[in-house]
Formats: C-alpha cells, structure tokens, sequence
C-alpha cells in the first residue's frame, strides 16, 4: 500500500518539470527519490529523457530573419507620419518662422537650437501621452484622459510660474511674441475643451486638447530652459 | 547598455535614417522569432514587427538607456504581442479549454517517443500548432529562459499557472512531434 510519501508515477509527472528545471529543492520529494524511481520505471524514464530533449532543442531555437518587404512596409510607415508630426506643430504655432520670431533677439543660433530642440521633445511628449488599453472600458478611458490632463495641466502651472521669473531677460518684442504663441495654444486648448463639454466622450477633442496642453507644456519648458544660459556663440546642433 | 545604443538612439531622434535602419537590422531577427513563436503565425509577427518598430521610432525620444536597446525593444515586442493575445483572448479560451479536454492520461511509452536531437524546423512547426495561453508561456520559459515568476507578470497569470501551462506545452509537444508530425498539417501552418 502507498503511504502519502510513496513516488508513484502520478506524483513523480506532477514533480518531473521541477526535477528537469531543477526547481526540485524545497519540495515534499528529494532528489535521489525521484532518480530512484526513474532508475526502476522505463515509462517514467522515457518521459523524463523526451522533455530533457524538448527542453534542450528549445534553447537552441534561433532568431528568424522577416522578410524584406516588412522592413519597407516600416520605414514608409515613419516616413508618412514625420510630415504629420510637423504639420502638428505648425497648426499649433511650433513653425520655425515663429520660433525666429520670438527668440529672434537671442539670436539665430540659438532660435536654431529651440526649434530642433522643441521638435524632439514634442514628438517625446506627443507619443509618451498615455493611449487607452484597447480593452480598456469606456470608463477607464476617460478617467485616463482626465489624469493625462491633470498631469498637463499641473505641468503648465509650474511652468507658469517658473516663466514669470526669467521673462524679465525677454526684451519687449520676443516677450509680447512668446504671448502670442501661448495664447495661440491657450484658443486651442480652449477650442478643445469647448467641444468636449459639448461631446465629452469624443476621442477626438480629446486627442486635441492633450495635445494642445502637450504643446503649450513644451513651449514653456523650452523657453525657461533656454532664456537663462543661451548666449551668443553657442554651438548649433543640427540634425 | 552601451554608449552606441545612446548614439544610435539619438540619431534616430534626430532622422538619421541610417541609424534607424542599423537598429532594425540588428534587432528584427530575434524580435521576429519570438513573435512568430509568441503567436503562431508568421503573417501576424509581420504586422506586429511593423508595429513594432513603428511605435520604437515615435518612442525613442523616451529611451534613456536605463537599459539596453534590445532589452528596450525586447519589452515593447512582448507588450505588443500580449496586446495582440489578449485580443484573441475569447477564442485563446476556447482552444485552452478544448487541449484541456483532449489531454489523455500522460502516454505510458516504455522508450522515448522523441527524435534526438529533435530539429529545430520541426520543433517551431509544433510549437505554432500549440494553443496560444500555452505556447505564449512555453516560449517565454523555454525558449526566452524567463522564470515562472516573470512569465506569470508578463502574461498576468500566476507562477502556478505559467507552471501548468508550461506543462501542458511540453506534453503536446511531446505528443506532435513523438506521434510522427504530420508532415502535410504541419507545412500548412
């Protein structure tokens, strides 16, 4: 009769993935049993040697090439969302011409070192934005949008009030520029916000007012970053 | 994390083409097997590599180099992939059940029933033939090395569970390719 502690061969299948990953310390068995019962069962045996080779010949599974029309199906995928990306900035006042025109007193170079900057951390802010779980639920989905936007808006307060404190390096012209792009951004952002009291749900002005909150952060961020160390003879970075 | 994942990383940010085409080109043959094995099918790992690298290139301006860029890219192939899983979640139930069911007492053969060594091309035919709860646990443990733990928080299953799952892989395994895979259902996967 079996006492609780007999290897039969229910048990030992029960116990043999351990025994092979060599996870077997600490269980109710020890290792000489099992290799007892191993050593005296054929079937048990031919079990054990099967798995060994499934687990050997697993780890040796190479990594497969794709073939080459995905890498072409990628590199036109990114190359057709880089206009879109631009496009957004400009709609939203991030053009060259206008970062020229408020930092043109600081000079070209640096105007030069804000756009390149402002366009790579925008496309950061733009796609690090949190994006509903496809199976998320309705409910989720908003209450994740209005964190996204507690977030941005928190952003921009601070940012507000770090602005105040060097805006008094801006001259008179850029100060009054640097106003026209963030109430650009504030008409968007209200734009937005308008359209989701009327549809709260739509993905859409969501879309828009994330993104018009992302822009006015990165301006923000950009100019007290820059206004307090660009000087003249900075090295221009460019792509 | 080496210094060249910063440099590439910053290239691409800034449009090298180039650059990003030496990340693809370095890291799309192991992304690409453990999608084909994660799922089971080479036309899906194609849709998901684009998406992959599509989603890489817009979130590279995020890659602080904590890690190196193929773990990086590694994590994002097996966050896409679950993503993916988990949309075929209702019928991934059905096809666990339906194993579940057809599972027979473990085969009593007195000698091995495997070819040793066993092939690679057989073993990845059998493995895309596996129900997809269970063959994404395989993979992940025996074919990516993760322990139990990891598979259990990758897949949001627990330790235990990754271990019957796993179990349930070997043994389905053992019954394709012991049985003699059937040539003709297997070149059709």
């Amino acid at each position: 009769m079996n006492d609780e502690r007999t290897l039969t061969c229910e048990r030992l299948i029960d116990i043999l993935d351990d025994y092979l990953d060599e996870r077997l310390s600490g269980a109710w068995v020890r290792i000489a049993d099992v290799e007892t019962h191993l050593a005296g069962c054929a079937s048990c045996r031919a079990l054990a040697a099967d798995l060994r080779a499934l687990r050997a010949a697993a780890r040796t599974l190479e990594p497969i090439d794709p073939p080459a029309h995905v890498w072409r199906a990628v590199r036109a995928r990114v190359d057709q969302e880089l206009p879109a990306r631009a496009s957004l900035l400009e709609r939203l006042g991030f053009s060259a011409s206008g970062w020229q025109r408020v930092l043109q007193p600081l000079g070209s170079a640096a105007a030069l070192v804000l756009v390149v900057s402002g366009l790579a951390w925008m496309s950061a802010r733009l796609t690090e934005r949190p994006q509903p779980a496809p199976t998320a639920s309705a409910g989720g989905e908003v209450v994740e949008f209005q964190l996204a936007e507690a977030e941005y808006t928190d952003a921009i307060d601070r940012l507000e009030e770090a602005t105040q404190s060097a805006s008094p390096q801006l001259d008179t012209a850029s100060a009054e520029a640097l106003r026209a792009s963030i109430d650009d951004i504030d008409m968007a952002i209200g734009d937005a916000r308008d359209a989701l009291a009327r549809e709260p749900g739509d993905s859409v002005s969501q879309e828009s007012l994330l993104d018009a909150l992302s822009s006015k952060v990165a301006l923000l961020q950009d100019t007290v970053a820059r206004l307090g160390r660009l000087e003249p003879g900075t090295e221009v970075q460019t792509p | 994390m080496s210094a060249d994942d910063l440099e590439l990383a910053r290239r691409c940010r800034e449009g090298d083409a180039a650059a990003f085409e030496t990340v693809y080109r370095t890291h799309a043959g192991r992304l690409f097997g453990l999608l084909t094995r994660m799922t089971g099918s080479a036309q899906d790992a194609e849709d998901l590599l684009q998406d992959v690298f599509v989603q890489a290139h817009r979130k590279l301006a995020l890659f602080r180099g904590e890690s190196s860029l193929g773990t990086w890219l590694y994590r994002l192939a097996v966050n896409q992939c679950l993503d993916h899983l988990r949309g075929k979640q209702s019928r991934m139930a059905r096809t666990t059940d339906s194993l579940d069911a057809a599972e027979a007492p473990e085969p009593a053969a007195a000698v091995p029933v495997l070819p040793q060594p066993i092939a690679r091309i057989d073993l990845d035919r059998a493995i895309a033939q596996l129900p997809d709860g269970c063959r994404a646990a395989f993979v992940l443990h025996d074919v990516e090395g993760l322990d139990h733990r990891e598979v259990g928080a990758a897949l949001g299953i627990s330790e235990g569970t990754s271990k019957s799952q796993v179990h349930k892989a070997r043994m389905k395994l053992r019954a394709l390719l012991g049985g003699g895979v059937r040539r003709g259902a297997l070149e059709a996967v």
